[in-house]
């Protein structure tokens, strides 16, 4: 029990024990008067206390009166409230209906927002002290961050950091578990050091890897808690057993607990299995992953001191590799996951939906106040049989709650329900790691924002209930004192009006701004192109029979007829390659700490049809102990050459003379060729600088093979190619166009949902116009019967009637336009290629409103136009 | 329960007795039945048992208040005191009651003549 629950339980007992004692002394008094009144008449002082008592009754049934009446006097008003509010919603089921449904989809809406803003900026990791969970990266001295780091800046950390406690590294991969014949690949992770510490979990069953294990590679595996189930029964004798892993054979030496999370990992973490880690002090490419404990109850200062320091050693330790005011980073999760842009995304998101609630609020509000004039001869009435004006005030805030409460209960539902079809639609808009669970502060949120809505509707429909003059209001029934509430309601459309076209802007913005996206050139036809995943090799082979294989592969596919090119690559575009540090030897000031490097196969340029903007193409001319030859894209040749040609000039990739990549000289690789500039990392950023350099024998790591050609047979047969030639592959197939789909899955998504949110908003004003205008219509029938009478020109009542409302709409729009452009630079982040100024998206906005609001007033206006003055005078 | 010496108040019209001799001016519980004893001249006679359950009703609906205040033979009790809503309630009840007993009277008398 909390505190303050103690503190309510107190008090309360304390006050029904303070009533008991009233009224024990009340009846004390009660029968000490009677008795002396039957003294007085001559009763002995023992028969006088009796008789008292006899009459007065059982004293147990007084106090139970005593404590019903206590009771009534709070709980039966709101008893009585709420059941009147019922019978009041029943009595009008199509405004309550309405009402309900509009506040349900607002805060369902907004609720399933909320919990992705929850899930991903506000809620801590799924893992225990996640305060103290990092990631470790490195700064380079000329700008620029990694969040990796080389294999041998992982190893130097391991051995000399004083505030982590525990360090580790992973790589995702996916990989059959078991029997082959189970077709599915499940996603596992290769980990290396103190990994399931770092993470802070210990294991359900068994041990983590061993030293042996971790640095031979010995062939072992941990299983997720639901594999276990799933797969092996959950049979605990699985420990020391033998299963495939990949086609080989490892041995189970633990289970996972069934709350292991591994928040960087997208998905579900089937297994782990060793990775091993070379040191090699010539791999300067940031790629090892490196996730790290902090040592709790340090300070932030303690922290940032102990990394500078650990920075220094290692500049001294290595001065060639590293720069002075280069060093160690660390990143929280979201550093690394959540982008600012998406931090942004997520926000205007967020407020997009509440302007929709506002809306939606809005509407439903001169609902509520179309009805409280409708109303205001029954309040009258009980105001003047004795009401107060706060019992009344207490009724229709009860019936404001009321409402909102179950749009509330209806909205959640419906948030459930649309996130259920958020992540179906969008399983990679959010970062990995999201949990995206109902927890305490989204039910807060909803009850708060229902507990609001619900006050402010209370209090809406109070003001003209209290306005009310009773005399007036019965005299006049409907028809005397409109014309207070008859304001609210029009600044009430002139809010819906400003809201809605701030949401038009913005969904104009990102709708125009997503269809530059598709419609961008990604500098690569993804048409007719087929990505093959080998997966992992078996452990016997080494490099040599690996290339073996990837040519033998190579060859076949080329056979297939309709093929017509097919190259091996290191990851697809979209996908994050590997790394270099490259510089050149007339401008070092230039070098470039991270490039990505693509070793390719001949053919990969022509595979994907990247256009070659100068020079040529590898060629089989371009074998290991020819010449170092590279291709650079145009991003890469204007960072170092300007508008230079970069042809037969000579860089070098990594500060030191690599085995393979250079086995000779310093500043000796030579560019024969530039393409395009890919758009590597994503549509809609822009390209990184890239080289790629021709694959050769000895080149590290299995390839994946890229085929263009007729994609729809490419899917179906090429992974019985793979299989045929090496029955221990598990190969994955997959169009490219597939890739690039999921990497404009999050604008789309964002574009898709602004663009429902602005429709829903619109539509709401718009209904919100017309209910303005019919209400208006409705009330000034006799007066527009009698001009039509007296042969006014019908036109020009009409006109007369609606241009009040239209006055609000245009002021509304004006409104709305202040606010967007003052507003208008928290969109930037998200737009691509349009400004946020953009007249064209303004106009569309302004246009689809006067649309709905042209509508939403024609169809009042006319009714109004067909009053027929004989009857609408006679009523 | 029935008090043998007087008739017990009809069902309904203890609120307006009730309200009518506080209008007087504040009284505790056994000051009020003593009241209506003695302005009833001893026809009319109220029960304990429903009295205070009354009392406590009227005060939930804000028809009266009460306080504690010493008494005339200087012991702490607990005064009830009509408020502005009782006064208003008392005048609606009495018209309600005088219509309805002339209404009763008319048709008893006739029923004689």
């Amino acid at each position: 029990m909390t505190l303050r629950q103690w503190w309510a339980r107190l008090r309360g007992t304390m006050r029904r024990d303070a009533l008991e004692r009233e009224m024990e002394r009340e009846m004390q008094f009660h029968l000490d008067m009677a008795a002396r009144r039957n003294v007085e008449r001559g009763m002995s002082p023992e028969t006088a206390k009796r008789e008292a008592r006899l009459v007065f009754g059982s004293a147990e049934e007084f106090k139970e009166a005593g404590r019903d009446a206590y009771r009534a006097r709070t709980a039966e008003n709101v008893v009585a409230d709420v059941r009147f509010a019922l019978r009041s919603m029943r009595r009008a089921p199509a405004f309550t209906v309405a009402a309900i449904l509009t506040v349900a989809l607002g805060i369902g809406a907004s609720t399933a927002m909320f919990t992705v803003v929850n899930a991903v900026l506000l809620r801590p990791l799924p893992i225990p002290q996640p305060d103290d969970f990092t990631y470790v990266g490195w700064v380079w001295a000329k700008g620029g961050d990694i969040p990796a780091l080389t294999s041998l800046q992982y190893e130097f950390v391991r051995e000399h950091s004083r505030s982590l406690e525990a360090l580790a590294s992973y790589r995702t991969e996916e990989s059959f578990v078991g029997d082959e014949s189970a077709a599915q690949s499940i996603r596992g992770l290769r980990v290396a050091g103190d990994f399931l510490r770092t993470v802070g979990f210990t294991p359900r069953l068994g041990r983590f890897f061993d030293v042996r294990e971790l640095q031979v590679g010995e062939p072992a595996v941990m299983l997720a808690d639901d594999v276990w189930r799933t797969r092996f029964a959950a049979d605990a004798a699985i420990l020391g057993r033998q299963i495939r892993l990949a086609g080989t054979p490892h041995t189970v030496v633990g289970v996972l607990p069934p709350e292991f999370r591994f928040p960087p990992a997208p998905g579900n973490v089937g297994y782990l299995a060793p990775l091993v880690i070379t040191v090699d002090p010539a791999d300067e490419g940031h790629n090892t992953n490196v996730i790290g404990r902090l040592r709790s109850g340090l300070s932030d200062e303690q922290r940032a001191a102990d990394v500078r320091a650990l920075s220094d050693a290692f500049r001294s330790a290595h001065p060639s590799l590293a720069a002075a005011g280069e060093g160690f980073r660390l990143y929280t999760h979201g550093d690394v996951f959540v982008e600012g842009s998406r931090r942004q995304a997520l926000w205007v998101l967020f407020g997009a939906v509440s302007l929709v609630l506002l809306i939606g609020c809005a509407n439903t509000a001169t609902l509520l106040l179309v009805r409280a004039s409708a109303r205001q001869r029954e309040i009258a009435v009980r105001a003047s049989i004795g009401a107060t004006p706060g019992r009344i005030v207490q009724q229709l805030l009860t019936e404001g709650l009321v409402l909102s409460l179950m749009a509330a209960a209806l909205g959640l539902a419906l948030a459930v329900a649309a996130l259920r079809v958020f992540l179906a639609a969008a399983p990679n808009a959010l970062p990995p790691g999201t949990d995206m669970g109902l927890d305490v502060r989204v039910l807060g949120y909803a009850i708060g924002v229902s507990v609001i809505t619900g006050v402010v509707f209370g209090l809406v429909a109070a003001g003209p209930a209290l306005s009310a003059r009773p005399h007036a209001a019965l005299l006049g029934g409907t028809r005397g004192a409109t014309s207070g509430h008859g304001r609210m309601r029009e600044a009430l459309v002139l809010l819906e009006t400003a809201v809605a076209v701030v949401l038009l802007c913005g969904a104009a913005l990102l709708g125009a701004s997503f269809a530059h996206l598709v419609g961008v050139d990604p500098g690569f036809d993804p048409d007719r192109v087929v990505a093959v995943r080998l997966g992992r090799l078996p452990p016997e082979y080494d490099s040599g029979r690996r290339d073996r294989l990837v040519n033998r592969l190579l060859e076949r596919i080329r056979n297939i007829p309709g093929v017509e090119q097919a190259a091996a690559a290191p990851s697809l575009p979209f996908e994050r390659g590997r790394n270099f540090p490259v510089d050149i030897a007339e401008r070092p000031d230039l070098a470039i700490g991270a490039v990505e490097l693509r070793i390719v196969s001949p053919g990969y340029r022509a595979t994907l049809a990247v256009p070659l903007r100068g020079g040529r193409d590898f060629g089989d001319v371009d074998v290991a102990g020819a010449e170092p030859v590279a291709i650079v894209n145009e991003a890469f040749a204007r960072h170092f050459w300007k508008d230079a040609s970069p042809l037969d000039r000579y860089i070098q990739i990594g500060h030191f003379k690599d085995r393979w990549i250079n086995p000779r000289l310093e500043y000796q690789t030579r560019v024969i060729g530039v393409v395009a500039d890919i758009r590597e990392i994503g549509l809609n950023r822009a390209a990184k600088p890239t080289v790629l350099l021709p694959r050769r024998a000895g080149s590290d790591g299995t390839p994946l093979l890229l085929v263009r050609g007729p994609t729809r047979e490419l899917v179906r047969t090429l992974r019985n190619v793979v299989v045929t030639e090496e029955s221990q592959l598990a190969p994955s197939v997959e169009p490219l166009s597939a890739v690039m789909g999921r990497s404009v899955a999050e604008p789309r998504f964002r574009a898709l949902l602004i663009g429902a949110f602005a429709g829903f908003g619109v539509l709401l004003a718009g209904v919100g116009i017309y209910g303005v205008i019919a209400s208006v219509v409705q009330q000034r029938r006799r007066e527009i019967g009698l001009r039509i009478a007296l042969g006014a020109n019908r036109a020009a009542v009409v006109t007369a009637v609606v241009r009040r409302c239209l006055v609000n709409v245009g002021g509304g729009a004006l409104a709305g336009l202040v606010v967007f452009w003052a507003t208008r630079r928290v969109l930037s982040t998200m737009l691509f290629e349009i400004s946020p100024g953009d007249p064209r998206a303004v106009t569309l906005a302004i246009s689809v409103l006067a649309f709905v609001a042209a509508f939403a007033s024609w169809i009042p206006a006319r009714r109004a136009a067909h009053i027929d003055p004989a009857s609408s005078l006679r009523e | 329960m029935s008090d043998e010496r007087g008739g017990e108040v009809i069902k309904g019209t203890l609120d307006m007795i009730v309200l009518e001799v506080l209008q007087q001016g504040s009284m505790h519980g056994w000051g009020i039945t003593e009241l209506i004893e003695r302005r009833s001249e001893r026809l009319l006679s109220v029960n304990q048992g429903s009295l205070y359950p009354t009392l406590y009703r009227l005060v939930a609906r804000g028809w009266i208040s009460s306080e504690w205040k010493t008494s005339d033979n200087n012991r702490q009790a607990r005064y009830y005191t009509i408020t502005r809503l009782g006064r208003k309630q008392l005048a609606s009840a009495r018209a309600q009651w005088e219509k309805l007993s002339r209404g009763v009277n008319l048709i008893l008398s006739g029923a004689h003549g």
